[in-house]
């Protein structure tokens, strides 16, 4: 407040300045216009002197008139430009061109001529030309009236009257426009003051419009502020309330986080026991343990593993080792026996495990299990799970096994054979060498006894291969009828010999069956002949049909057949008709026959049981061989 | 003319009774113990057997790498071969026969007579289709 009264003030005194300043302009524009009235009328004085006894003193008045006419014009005019260098100019030439007009007709040119001179020298030179004219004006017409006054030339009167007019108009203008130069400084230094004023006075005005403006809106912003500092304190105030909650919110914060902080070192704890004890447990696998992990991560396997596949120099550190880096390393040692990279591949895409067995690895055998891993939920394969185990002793179990029974076979053969090759040829080559009676009967029972341990030793050795899934079978589709034919061409010696009707009965329609014929054929052989051995008169009937695909077919005797106690241990090793096993039929067989029929019907994908069976009136044994092509 | 017969087989008392066999059926048998021995005699013999009876498990050499040997040397690579064994594995038969013998004998399966029968029917000019299989 105090600021805007010492404005005030200001703006009054300033306002009280320049109003005299606008009072002494207006008397100075009045002075002026008086004396350019007055002025004017020298000229008219002056033509009226030089010429009131020619003859043309009227015209001279006139010009007179008309010149202080154009000078009252002119000063008048100046109220509104200030260009009075050129209104002197202007009156100058005008009242001599007028004068030169009257005096003379010859000097009519100079009407156009010298007003342009006069202008160009005011434009080009300014003020000070329009003075240097009027001096050079005056300076011409002396000159010429003093060469006139010495002789050097006679001015006519005419030419005098113009040349005084010439030097009259020009000193008078030169004096008039000093004159007038001067009482224009004074006006203009007036007139500029007070212009400078007014637009002081005016700028103040605005200033103080500007002040009055910026003051409302002061005080308009003051009240806004006012409003604004209140919503401040409330803001602050709430503000502080907020902060007061925040630090309450804080520590609550702080006290949940140390919770959050306590659970979650627990959850750690927890997670690194419970991964230390996985760690454990699969470091404590005597099986190779190896997990690889989608976008090539390190991949987690075991110390069996490694002592396993010997990757011992391979895999340095044993740790850091990316999931294509190792699976790479085993191929390379697996080389052509399995194909892991491929299978694992496919094991991935596929969402599927796999297992391979007794693969090659150097002087080792292993198993190999791979499986996809999955997560719960989810169905991107993440990696896979490979498990790999050495089944090096087993396979050196198995194969010694299988070589004990080959060896011990061979060798029981070897003595046998030499038994009965040279019984054989005592009867065959030195027969009738022999004397007829006990001594030819006695070698008949070594060769017989010979054959039948051969027999025995045959069926141990198939026993075996059969047990342990080592018999190779040749699996195609096969003519059940000109199989059981071919059999039973042999089988009909035996037939023939007890006298027994062997009757085969085999549609011609049957489809063919998927099988081995040999091994069908050694099947035929022992249910037949069983049935021969077994049958003392009658006959065995052999017939076929199909059912569900399977072709079944029924081996019908008229044999003792076999009680119900018995039915159930049929197919069972060393099993004979008899249930004690002190007791042995009279059939002289090892037991075995059956048994191993069986295990050669089931590892072809067939089937064979009891089907019926009479004490005292026979039985009914049935196979069955499918007739599409089974995975086994 | 007889028979030109070379027999390997390590076993004293099969060979002697396979010697007396073919003796009987007039062949003109050479004996050899093991298979380096045989593999030396058929290489010296002159003429060349007109067949090898070949035993597989023996010392030295065993059967099928003589039949190896054999199969690799020009000269001999046509004389038949019968393997005589008493290994009766489908394998041992198998890779027998697919080495190029001729056929795969199990000799407790048959008697003497009857070996120098496939013996004579062989050398007669039999292939080994013709001929009964083990």
């Amino acid at each position: 407040m105090t600021n805007d009264v010492v404005k005030d003030d200001h703006l009054r005194q300033n306002v009280d300045f320049i109003q005299p300043t606008i009072d002494l302009q207006a008397r100075a524009r009045e002075t002026f216009l008086k004396s350019g009235i007055k002025l004017s009328l020298f000229p008219l004085v002056l033509f009226f002197i030089l010429d009131y006894r020619s003859q043309y003193y009227l015209a001279a008045l006139a010009d007179g008139l008309i010149t202080s006419v154009f000078i009252a014009v002119l000063i008048a005019s100046y109220r509104v430009k200030n260009y009075t260098g050129l209104y002197n100019i202007v009156i100058g030439v005008m009242v001599t061109s007028m004068s030169m007009r009257l005096y003379t007709p010859v000097a009519s040119r100079s009407v156009f001529i010298m007003p342009v001179i006069a202008l160009a020298a005011y434009l080009l030179l300014s003020r000070v030309g329009g003075v240097a004219w009027s001096i050079v004006m005056c300076g011409i017409a002396f000159v010429e009236v003093m060469l006139s006054k010495y002789g050097f030339f006679q001015m006519s009167t005419n030419y005098q009257s113009v040349i005084y007019g010439i030097m009259g108009t020009a000193m008078l203008s030169a004096l008039l426009f000093v004159y007038e130069g001067m009482s224009l400084s004074v006006e203009n230094q007036a007139l500029g003051k007070a212009g400078e004023l007014v637009v002081v006075n005016r700028r103040l005005d605005q200033q103080a419009n500007r002040n009055s403006h910026v003051s409302e809106e002061l005080k308009l912003a003051l009240e806004e502020s006012q409003a604004s500092n209140k919503k401040l304190v409330d803001t602050k105030r709430a503000i502080m309330n907020i902060l007061e909650d925040s630090k309450s919110l804080q520590a609550q914060l702080k006290a949940e986080k140390a919770g959050v902080e306590k659970i979650v070192e627990v959850r750690t704890e927890e997670l690194f026991r419970e991964q230390t004890r996985l760690r454990a447990s699969i470091n404590s696998l005597d099986s190779g343990y190896l997990m690889t992990l989608e976008n090539d991560q390190t991949a987690i396997f075991n110390p069996a593993l490694i002592e396993l596949l010997d990757l011992g120099d391979s895999v340095p550190g044993l740790k850091n080792v990316k999931s294509s880096e190792i699976v790479k390393l085993i191929q390379t040692k697996l080389g052509d026996s399995f194909d892991i990279v491929g299978a694992l591949k496919d094991s991935i895409k596929n969402k599927s495990p796999f297992s391979a067995v007794n693969i090659a690895y150097g002087k080792k055998f292993i198993n190999i299990f791979a499986s996809p891993i999955i997560l719960k939920g989810e169905e991107d394969v993440i990696g896979s799970v490979i498990m790999i185990y050495d089944t090096t002793e087993a396979m050196l179990l198995e194969r010694s096994k299988d070589e004990f029974i080959s060896i011990a076979s061979h060798e029981l053969r070897t003595p046998l054979t030499v038994i009965r090759g040279n019984a054989s040829m005592l009867t065959s080559i030195y027969g009738d060498q022999l004397p007829e009676g006990d001594i030819k009967d006695m070698i008949t029972d070594i060769k017989d006894s010979s054959i039948r341990l051969i027999g025995i030793v045959n069926q141990f050795l198939s026993t075996s291969r059969l047990e342990q899934k080592r018999t190779i079978f040749d699996i195609k589709p096969t003519d059940i009828a000109t199989t059981i034919s071919s059999a039973a061409k042999a089988l009909k010696v035996l037939a023939d010999e007890k006298k027994l009707d062997l009757k085969i009965h085999i549609p011609k329609d049957l489809p063919q069956v998927y099988t081995d014929e040999s091994r069908t054929q050694e099947v035929v052989v022992n249910i037949v002949g069983n049935a021969i051995k077994y049958t003392k008169k009658g006959s065995i009937t052999i017939t076929a049909h199909v059912i569900k695909g399977f072709v079944e077919v029924d081996v019908a005797d008229t044999g003792i057949g076999i009680d119900n106690e018995n039915i159930k241990l049929l197919f069972n090793k060393f099993q004979q008709s008899t249930s004690n096993i002190l007791t042995r039929d009279d059939s002289q067989s090892t037991g075995l026959g059956l048994y191993i029929t069986k295990l050669i019907i089931e590892q072809m994908g067939g089937r064979i049981y009891l089907k019926e069976s009479t004490p005292g009136k026979g039985s009914v044994f049935t196979f069955a061989l499918p007739t599409e092509k089974i995975k086994l | 003319m007889a028979i030109k017969v070379l027999l390997i087989e390590d076993d004293q008392l099969i060979q002697r009774m396979y010697e007396k066999m073919f003796q009987f059926a007039k062949f003109d048998v050479t004996l050899a113990s093991d298979g380096a021995e045989g593999l030396d005699k058929v290489r010296a013999m002159d003429p060349k057997p007109a067949i090898i009876l070949l035993d597989v498990m023996m010392p030295k050499m065993n059967g099928m790498e003589v039949l190896d040997k054999l199969k690799l040397d020009a000269e001999l690579r046509n004389i038949p071969v019968i393997m005589l064994s008493n290994l009766a594995g489908e394998n041992d038969v198998e890779t027998a026969l697919s080495k190029g013998a001729v056929k795969y004998i199990i000799k407790s399966e048959h008697e003497p007579k009857e070996i120098a029968d496939m013996v004579k029917q062989i050398v007669a000019g039999y292939t080994r289709d013709d001929i009964p299989t083990v």
